[in-house]
């Protein structure tokens, strides 16, 4: 893959006394939705955390646009250009649907197209701008820790198990927002579990395990062989 | 009016009864509640009003607990009373005072924040208690300076004392202490409409979502050391004025009445009874506060002699046993409400 957005060199990771990351080698094609998958474990959500600063890798290199991220600190990851939504939404509770949205616009001013695209998508968040964040229901939560990320314009979307628990209305709403965000030339890096849902998202394909890479490829040559998705990650149910 | 209150309104209707009863209390004391007792609790609500906020904008905002509060508070104190004991009376040396007071508590408050802000909360508050007692020992220590234990009288401009005399208005006696009063009232509403703005604004919210999720608000892309430190700045500048307004209403200070742990005590349960993270909980909560301070122990014994016929009673409602009903108030008030008189009104969670 000759244009990256981001490159993974041998990312090594520890929490505590845990070796979780063994060496993780991944490209990122720009403009293009690439989907981290693999067993519950496998080192996913570390390598989302590692990427955006929020665990030190102690060997390795991150690259974004071909410069070096890290050793940098989450806001300066953050300022650089990646908008992260993680696993548990991290929304906050207190401040308004609004005040979460305005925060996340480093700008200090949501571009008034991209909050009409974001009312388009969610119009949940359009209906409770004004109420705490805390008091809507997991699926809004999810669609505004999104909509926090994109209000506005990204090098790279982090995003981490968007569909996780949700009602399949939400997660077809969900898939909808994220395939607009991804035909308008947005790059993904995306964990997701929900193998349906991948498989309409993704164009490239990393599968981790233990720690490590251990297959990437196109979606379309892991969807259409089934044998390859049992072999890599356990699924016996799926077919193209 | 929502201007003035930066978009922040009371959102309850009793609340907004109680704010304004408070205000207009507040604004005419010397005029409905006459004599000096009285006037000493006004200014002390207004004072400590400002004092709370200014902690409350720290802890309820900022999530940061510290124990230094009062060191900052006594720093404005001492900065007046220095200033006046070198420059002499007049109005430039309180202003320097104040000044200088405002300015050592940024940079103290600074310091404290780069070096300790990055531990956790539970070491920068121990932090924060080890610093605040040293200075206490040393300010009692360097007694050609600050007048030790015993500390020091401060001489203001006579305009802002008893012997000045102005008039009549409303059949009370207009003197230097009534105008000493609405000085400290109208720098203490300048200073709570200050912190409103402030805790309205985007620093604000950018505070409130560091409080909820540090490592969500990092990610977002905002520094959360720097947004803490600014926040703990402010909130020791603000601390530091109420303290410069504390001398100059007193005309005295000392380590007790400025330094002492009571006051960061008292500080700590009226941002709990008023409600954290409100600014408004630090007026209901220092009005209640201050009030069932100073007047508990009279109401006390009041209840107490009209019950003189019935046993028990009389001995438990002994104004003695004040301190007493005063902590029973406050176990209720945290029963009862558990997100502070201004959470509950306002149906927050």
């Amino acid at each position: 893959m000759s244009d990256a957005i981001l490159r993974l060199k041998g990312v090594k990771t520890d929490i505590a006394q845990y070796h979780i990351l063994h060496g993780v080698d991944l490209d990122v094609p720009r403009g293009a939705v690439t989907m981290l998958l693999g067993r519950n474990g496998a080192g996913k959500t570390t390598t989302l955390r590692t990427i955006m600063g929020l665990w030190k890798p102690h060997q390795g290199e991150i690259l974004l646009d071909g410069a070096p991220i890290n050793g940098l600190n989450p806001a300066q990851i953050a300022r650089r250009g990646i908008g992260f939504v993680p696993e548990d939404m991290g929304i906050f509770s207190d401040l308004t649907v609004e005040e979460n949205i305005r925060l996340a616009a480093l700008s200090g001013q949501p571009i008034p197209e991209r909050l009409d695209w974001i009312f388009e998508a969610f119009p949940a968040l359009r209906t409770f701008w004004k109420s705490a964040a805390g008091t809507l229901s997991g699926g809004q939560k999810q669609m505004l820790s999104v909509a926090r990320a994109v209000v506005e314009d990204r090098e790279l979307y982090l995003i981490d198990e968007p569909s996780k628990g949700l009602a399949p209305a939400i997660v077809a709403t969900l898939a909808k927002a994220l395939k607009d965000l991804k035909n308008r030339g947005a790059s993904i890096l995306m964990v997701e579990q929900n193998f349906s849902l991948a498989k309409a998202l993704g164009d490239h394909v990393a599968v981790m395990d233990d720690g490590r890479i251990i297959w990437t490829g196109r979606m379309t040559e892991l969807a259409s062989d089934t044998g390859l998705q049992e072999r890599l990650m356990g699924l016996k149910m799926e077919t193209a | 009016m929502m201007r003035i209150l930066s978009g922040d309104s009371p959102k309850s209707p009793v609340l907004a009864v109680l704010l304004a009863l408070i205000l207009l209390a507040l604004a005419f004391a010397p005029f409905l509640f006459p004599g000096s007792r009285s006037l000493e609790t006004a200014a002390r609500i207004c004072i400590f009003i400002v004092l709370v906020a200014s902690y409350d904008l720290l802890l309820g905002y900022g999530g940061i607990v510290s124990f230094a509060h009062t060191m900052f508070f006594g720093m404005g104190a001492y900065g007046v009373a220095i200033a006046t004991a070198r420059m002499g009376t007049g109005y430039p040396a309180l202003a320097v005072g104040a000044l200088a007071g405002m300015v050592a508590a940024g940079l103290v408050a600074l310091l404290i924040a780069l070096l300790s802000l990055r531990v956790r909360a539970i070491f920068f508050a121990m932090i924060t208690l080890a610093i605040a007692s040293a200075v206490a020992v040393l300010v009692s220590q360097l007694s050609a300076i600050t007048g030790g234990e015993d500390g020091m009288n401060i001489r203001i401009p006579r305009e802002l004392t008893p012997a000045f005399r102005l008039g009549e208005v409303m059949g009370t006696g207009i003197n230097g202490k009534i105008l000493n009063y609405y000085l400290v009232f109208f720098c203490c509403l300048a200073l709570f409409l200050l912190m409103l703005r402030i805790v309205n604004s985007p620093f604000g919210r950018v505070l409130q979502a560091i409080r909820e999720n540090a490592f969500r608000a990092e990610a977002i892309g905002y520094r959360v050391v720097l947004y803490r430190a600014l926040a703990t700045c402010l909130s020791a500048m603000i601390a530091a004025l109420a303290g410069s307004l504390f001398a100059i209403w007193l005309r005295y200070v000392g380590p007790a009445t400025t330094l002492g742990m009571e006051i960061m005590m008292d500080i700590l349960l009226i941002v709990v009874i008023g409600g954290m993270g409100t600014m408004y909980g630090a007026v209901v909560g220092t009005a209640i506060f201050v009030l069932a301070q100073n007047y508990l122990k009279t109401l006390m014994g009041g209840m107490s002699e009209a019950t003189s016929a019935l046993p028990l009673i009389p001995d438990l409602l002994s104004p003695d046993r004040w301190l007493l009903w005063l902590g029973i108030l406050f176990i209720l008030s945290v029963y009862f409400f558990p997100t502070g008189i201004v959470g509950r009104l306002r149906g927050t969670r």
